[in-house]
């Protein structure tokens, strides 16, 4: 079966009218195709949608045992920052802080503070940190550990398949974004506190991805929302909330023809412009 | 039992923050919020009480369990857990159904004449009524494709024999019919 054979299968996928193989294909078609994850999405909202018409109250006694058997359950850590990341993280951020074009580009952000520190030095830096411990490997660690959840919980394994490919397919964008001939990493960093922010990208390869280190600890209900701006204009790019302080974003193609790149506090699910001042801009090279 | 209104959706995101931190009480009120839609589904699908409560508990397990991968870029906090619900649901019947088939039959002609009980009805929220009038305007073979398909679990080839269509017409079906139920759904919404 060819992929165009799975495109567009994404509410039949969801209705479960899809055979196990079709289903399998379409799993991996996915990867691929942004339409159909975003397809999948909707098909999702409509499915949960026709659930309430037959929504019925259960008895109170399976409330009580739900909560007697998950009191007992352990829950999985599929800890996000694995061991890989911190190394990468304090490499941008020292680079990132030393590096006197990125100090003295920095104003304050009301101010539209950014950097153009396009500084050879980051961009070793974060490329060799990318490159010999930071993202690649923890993508295959995550692959990894997908795999070994699926085997020894025996969960849903197609969740986890879907997440191991995943996971692997990230890893192939990044050694492919770092092996590009015109890959530029480019900082910013706030006036207050540690945070830094670096955008990776290379225009050959249209991949482009966010490192943030420092970041403040998101309130209940909020999230870190990526935007692209063009000039004052803001296009969503993404929506975050990292475990701990670090986070790597993969922005969206809007990059390539964006000025520079900020980030925002917003409510939970994000919003379509934004509500609150920028945390921190990076300014992109000129193309 | 009383029946408490859902929280509004948004408000799901961050008690399923809390709950992936291993809040059991952030986790009781996620259930208290979710668990008529997932149990309704679970129950429309499998046809039987007994089992419609296994399933809902190993859901909710699951819930607990992999808390950590939600992903609100990917939809609702009710639409991830009605993925997993109708999912299993749809497993479960499946396997089902290869092992006694006749006995589910039997089952289901049982089954289907229960009548609804009062607590039930105070379910049938804004929502439940909202999708059925857009169900309503549905040309007769999508809305009979969503709901054999969706609802009773049946195979692309199991529907395509009810409704006398070529195979690949389900899909076509199933898709032409759920995009317009999302449209009115949120033309409703708006």
């Amino acid at each position: 079966m060819s992929m165009s054979d799975s495109h567009s299968n994404a509410y039949a996928y969801v209705v479960g009218v899809l055979s196990p193989a079709e289903a399998h294909d379409f799993e991996r078609h996915l990867v691929e195709c942004g339409q159909c994850a975003e397809e999948l999405v909707d098909a999702r909202t409509v499915a949960s949608a026709l659930s309430s018409t037959v929504a019925t109250a259960p008895p109170a006694r399976l409330r009580t045992s739900v909560l007697d058997v998950i009191s007992r359950t352990a829950q999985e850590q599929l800890a996000p920052a694995s061991a890989a990341r911190p190394a990468l993280l304090s490499a941008v951020a020292t680079t990132a802080k030393s590096s006197p074009s990125a100090d003295s580009n920095v104003v304050p952000m009301r101010r539209s503070w950014s950097s153009r520190g396009s500084s050879l030095l980051v961009a070793a830096a974060v490329i060799a940190a990318l490159a010999f411990g930071g993202w690649a490997l923890q993508a295959t660690q995550e692959a990894r550990e997908a795999r070994q959840v699926a085997e020894a919980a025996a969960l849903d394994a197609r969740e986890a398949r879907q997440d191991a490919e995943a996971a692997a397919k990230q890893q192939d964008k990044l050694t492919n974004l770092l092996s590009a001939n015109d890959v530029r990493a480019v900082s910013g960093r706030s006036p207050v506190g540690d945070l830094t922010g670096t955008v990776v990208m290379s225009e050959q390869r249209r991949t482009a991805v966010l490192v943030a280190s420092e970041l403040p600890e998101l309130p209940e209900g909020r999230v870190y929302e990526a935007w692209t701006m063009k000039g004052e204009d803001p296009t969503p790019a993404g929506i975050f909330a990292p475990d701990g302080s670090d986070a790597v974003v993969e922005l969206t193609d809007e990059t390539f023809d964006a000025d520079s790149v900020a980030v925002t506090q917003e409510p939970a699910g994000g919003s379509e412009q934004p509500t609150t001042d920028p945390i921190f801009t990076v300014l992109l090279p000129q193309r | 039992m009383v029946y408490m209104p859902a929280l509004p959706i948004h408000e799901l995101v961050p008690l399923m923050a809390q709950v992936s931190r291993g809040d059991q009480q952030a986790f009781a009120q996620l259930y208290d919020a979710t668990s008529r839609k997932v149990f309704g589904i679970v129950l429309h699908v499998l046809r039987d009480h007994a089992q419609a409560e296994e399933v809902t508990q190993e859901v909710y397990v699951e819930v607990w369990r992999l808390a950590r991968r939600y992903d609100s870029t990917q939809g609702s906090v009710t639409a991830w857990l009605n993925t997993m619900a109708h999912r299993r649901a749809i497993d479960r019947v499946r396997s089902a159904e290869r092992r006694t088939q006749r006995e589910r039959r039997h089952f289901e002609f049982q089954t289907d004449d229960r009548s609804p009980d009062p607590s039930e009805l105070v379910v049938a929220n804004d929502e439940g009524r909202r999708v059925r009038d857009a169900l309503a305007q549905l040309s007769e073979g999508q809305r009979t494709a969503v709901e054999l398909a969706y609802f009773q679990g049946k195979t692309q080839r199991e529907v395509a024999e009810v409704l006398q269509v070529p195979l690949g017409t389900v899909k076509t079906r199933i898709r032409d019919g759920m995009q317009r139920l999302r449209k009115q759904l949120g033309e409703a919404a708006s």
